[in-house]
């Protein structure tokens, strides 16, 4: 038995290092002046008046060619066409289910946009309408690529790809999006022995091991066999470790990750939740990445 | 002479300020970490919590949503050992819709809500020690809520108090000066244009004092205002580490480009 | 907040908790860091603030003078109040906590109700006639599991932390009594709350069952047994919760891993209240 009561001006000791020195950024808060020039094309997180380019949201500003946009610490998820995210299922509709991202609004996962059990080029008929609740239930999860933005802002997913589709069992973790760099690839297995699906939208994955060949069926071949508890270790251990990292605002991918996991060995998995040395790992982390720049 | 007679000569007040000076103010963004956006305020002894759910879906079916904008939705209350006389609930007395219904005129004027269709955002907010100018704190932890949830703002919308005391315009009252029967002026300013987005005022005055008190109230979101951005610059500075991470590791399209223009 | 599992992630965590090895690698028997804060709301006579994980409760004592029961004239009132703040989750807006906020008030009445929890001879003014009233309230900022442990950590901390005014009785010149107060402010009188029971709620999951269960945890409950816990292991108030059924033996079970927590946790809080009755006050600023 632990338990563990402590003052709450105990924590207080930590200071946050500065890193921002070395590149310094472009801080803005809502109402400032962004720049009086011409010619620039405002994007997320601005707005114009009377030429004038002002932020709306307090960050960080990003120059791409003539786009200015503000990205601010944290929100909601905006979706990219192309992103992979993670969702959960909130209902079951015609021809399409809604589906949970994190984003503004909810996201549609159409019936077109699944692959079926059976085969890519299956045609979709009125059973496969009956049955999408077989498929895809309510409370379940997915992994899937945003395939297009509507107007409005909200996301039109697809998982036509063995890689995405239901997940079984495993953890999910939810951080900030803003944590979460858009890479090549966010599907990993980790050599400590787990895999994650890092979602833009913020949403983390974690599992044991998927295998290459015969897990990515889609998912629609669920798994209820009792994982092992040395895997379960493990992704507990990264949970703790992505918790850690989210809770200090320390940018989430595969490095980072296996980075606080190889730092977090010297604790026992259950010490990781202890606020101070979550700090520590995460502030671990932080100056290793800075200091080899990745 | 009684002590508070001696500071009156002196022209401080009650509790010692000068009558353009503010209470302390002291800020903490993002208090918990589950919510989109939070906030934690104290003006002197009035201390104030607010939380902000969303963006998100229209809650109570689609029928309520606006699909031109966001429909903002507040709701404040009281904890019953905010104040030194104990009250309970008073989450659905029509005080606290009228605060509700306040606040959402305020903050609908500086959160650029076109950009939000069909969404919803909730903002909540409990008194968790009440000293007077309860509003103006709890506008003032909702925008602060609001940019922890980075949600667009035109402008910082910023809230202070004034009142006349003998004679003399006062501003950030506390729970004394507001029951001492003057009247009370709340001001809610957009700094950036000067715009007056919200305005509240209690009591009985004479049409001649009104300029000045205004002036007083403007005056004092001018000062709130600048300490607001400062706090939060501070906040920016020590929790964006993460955006030199961020950044694409191979040098942006900006970047390159850079040497052609050249 | 409610939380929504898929099928494979409930059965994962069950799995997960019937092996020993929770989500966060915690023992069955494991709380999450509790942070304690005394004095934190300065017009409370008495007040605390508790963070168990990631739930938040902040508890209030305030006296009032008031009349006491018929029944009982000797004695003093204590009323509970507890308040699920919308900060929490949208789900709480409006009367949304409303369930909860009777549940455990309610509870917190029958657990404080036996006699032996708390002296209220001490809050007896004027027999019949005054007494003091000492109203508890109870304000949920965030709900991160076991919000009901939470809670009873707050009141007992609370209550701990109260400094009950010293009143003189004066006899008027009518010949009745009259309770005026003291002006020294220094002058108050505390109440002993050793006794005050700790509440330990256990979930079962599977075949497994944990202490300090996470918002997760309790979505996968099936069923849950709350102990009001004295320091000593005695029980001053039980309730079964949650839809699934037990059978003898493992509610037997269950209790007695109930008073062996309960005792752990108390003895842990008593050590600290006296540490963090001298602390620095921080509040919401760190």
């Amino acid at each position: 038995m632990s338990i563990d009561i402590r003052l709450s001006n105990e924590k207080l000791q930590h200071e946050s290092t500065d890193f921002s020195a070395e590149r310094p950024l472009h801080l803005v808060i809502p109402g400032d002046i962004i720049t009086r020039e011409a010619g620039y094309m405002r994007g997320h997180g601005t707005y114009m008046e009377n030429d004038v380019l002002y932020a709306s949201v307090a960050g960080c500003v990003e120059k791409v060619n003539k786009l200015i946009c503000v990205k601010p610490l944290k929100s909601r998820y905006t979706g990219e066409v192309g992103d992979v995210v993670i969702g959960r299922i909130i209902e079951v509709g015609q021809k399409r289910w809604r589906v949970e991202t994190h984003s503004k609004l909810d996201s549609v996962l159409h019936l077109s946009s699944v692959n079926l059990p059976g085969g890519e080029l299956r045609k979709r008929s009125e059973e496969d309408e009956r049955m999408m609740r077989n498929y895809l239930q309510e409370g379940d999860l997915i992994s899937a690529e945003v395939q297009s933005v509507y107007a409005d802002g909200s996301l039109s997913l697809h998982t036509r790809s063995l890689k995405y589709g239901k997940l079984g069992q495993g953890s999910l973790l939810q951080v900030p999006a803003s944590l979460v760099r858009r890479r090549k690839n966010h599907f990993h297995n980790l050599p400590c022995g787990a895999s994650v699906i890092i979602g833009n939208n913020g949403y983390i994955w974690i599992c044991p091991t998927i295998n290459e060949q015969s897990d990515k069926t889609g998912g629609f071949v669920t798994n209820y066999e009792r994982v092992n508890s040395s895997t379960r270790e493990v992704i507990a251990r990264l949970m703790n470790c992505a918790t850690a990292l989210a809770e200090n605002m320390v940018v989430i991918y595969d490095t980072t990750l296996l980075c606080a996991h190889e730092f977090s060995l010297k604790y026992e998995v259950k010490e990781l939740i202890k606020p101070d040395i979550a700090k520590e790992i995460a502030l671990l982390t932080k100056q290793k990445i800075h200091n080899n720049d990745y | 002479m009684a002590a508070w007679e001696l500071l009156k000569d002196q022209n401080f007040r009650l509790d010692g300020r000068k009558p353009t000076e503010l209470r302390r103010i002291e800020t903490r963004l993002g208090v918990f970490p589950n919510a989109d956006g939070s906030a934690y305020l104290e003006q002197g002894n009035t201390k104030v919590l607010a939380t902000v759910y969303g963006p998100h879906e229209v809650k109570g079916g689609r029928g309520r949503s606006n699909p031109d904008k966001a429909v903002i939705n507040c709701q404040f209350s009281k904890s019953a050992f905010s104040s030194s006389e104990r009250k309970t609930h008073m989450k659905f007395g029509r005080n606290s819709s009228e605060t509700n219904q306040h606040l959402v005129q305020a903050l609908n004027a500086a959160v650029m809500s076109h950009l939000y269709a069909r969404c919803q955002i909730d903002v909540y907010v409990e008194i968790v020690q009440s000293d007077g100018s309860d509003f103006c704190a709890c506008l003032n932890a909702s925008t602060l809520a609001l940019i922890d949830a980075g949600i667009a703002l035109k402008d910082i919308v910023t809230c202070c108090s004034a009142t006349i005391v003998d004679e003399k315009s006062v501003v950030d009252v506390n729970y004394v000066e507001e029951s001492s029967g003057s009247a009370v002026l709340i001001v809610g300013l957009l700094p950036k244009d000067e715009q007056i987005a919200y305005m509240q005022m209690k009591g009985r005055l004479h049409a001649d004092h009104l300029e000045k008190l205004l002036d007083c109230a403007v005056e004092g979101c001018r000062n709130i205002n600048n300490i607001l951005k400062e706090r939060i610059g501070e906040h920016l500075k020590t929790h964006s580490s993460h955006f030199t991470l961020t950044r694409p590791a191979t040098p942006g399209r900006a970047e390159r480009s850079r040497p052609a223009i050249a | 907040m409610d939380v929504i599992l898929s099928k494979s992630e409930k059965i994962f965590l069950t799995h997960g908790i019937e092996e020993g090895i929770r989500e966060d690698g915690r023992a069955p028997d494991d709380y999450r860091t509790i942070d304690l804060e005394l004095s934190v709301v300065p017009n409370a006579n008495g007040s605390s603030r508790i963070k168990l994980g990631n739930s938040d409760v902040l508890a209030g004592v305030k006296c009032e003078i008031g009349e006491p029961d018929p029944g009982r004239p000797n004695e003093g009132k204590i009323i509970f109040n507890v308040d699920c703040s919308a900060n929490a989750g949208t789900e709480w807006e409006g009367r949304g906590g409303d369930d909860l906020e009777i549940e455990i008030s309610e509870f917190l009445s029958k657990a404080y109700s036996n006699k032996s929890c708390l002296d209220l001879q001490i809050l007896g003014l004027i027999p019949g006639e005054q007494c003091w009233h000492l109203y508890i309230d109870v304000l949920i900022l965030r709900n991160g599991g076991n919000i009901l442990d939470a809670v009873s950590l707050a009141v007992k901390s609370a209550l701990y932390d109260t400094e009950i005014p010293k009143v003189l009785i004066k006899m008027s010149e009518k010949g009745q009594s009259e309770v005026e107060l003291t002006d020294n402010p220094s002058d108050y009188i505390i109440m002993s709350t050793e006794n005050c029971p700790i509440f330990v709620s256990i979930c079962k999951l599977g075949k497994g069952h944990v202490v300090d269960a996470t918002a997760k945890e309790s979505a996968c409950t099936m069923a849950k047994i709350v102990s009001a816990v004295r320091k000593d292991g005695m029980i001053t108030a039980s309730q079964k919760k949650c839809s699934g059924s037990l059978q003898e033996s493992s509610v037997l079970e269950m209790y007695e891993h109930c008073r062996k927590v309960g005792m752990e946790l108390n003895k842990t809080l008593i050590s600290k209240l006296s540490e963090a009755k001298n602390a620095p006050i921080v509040g919401f600023l760190a």
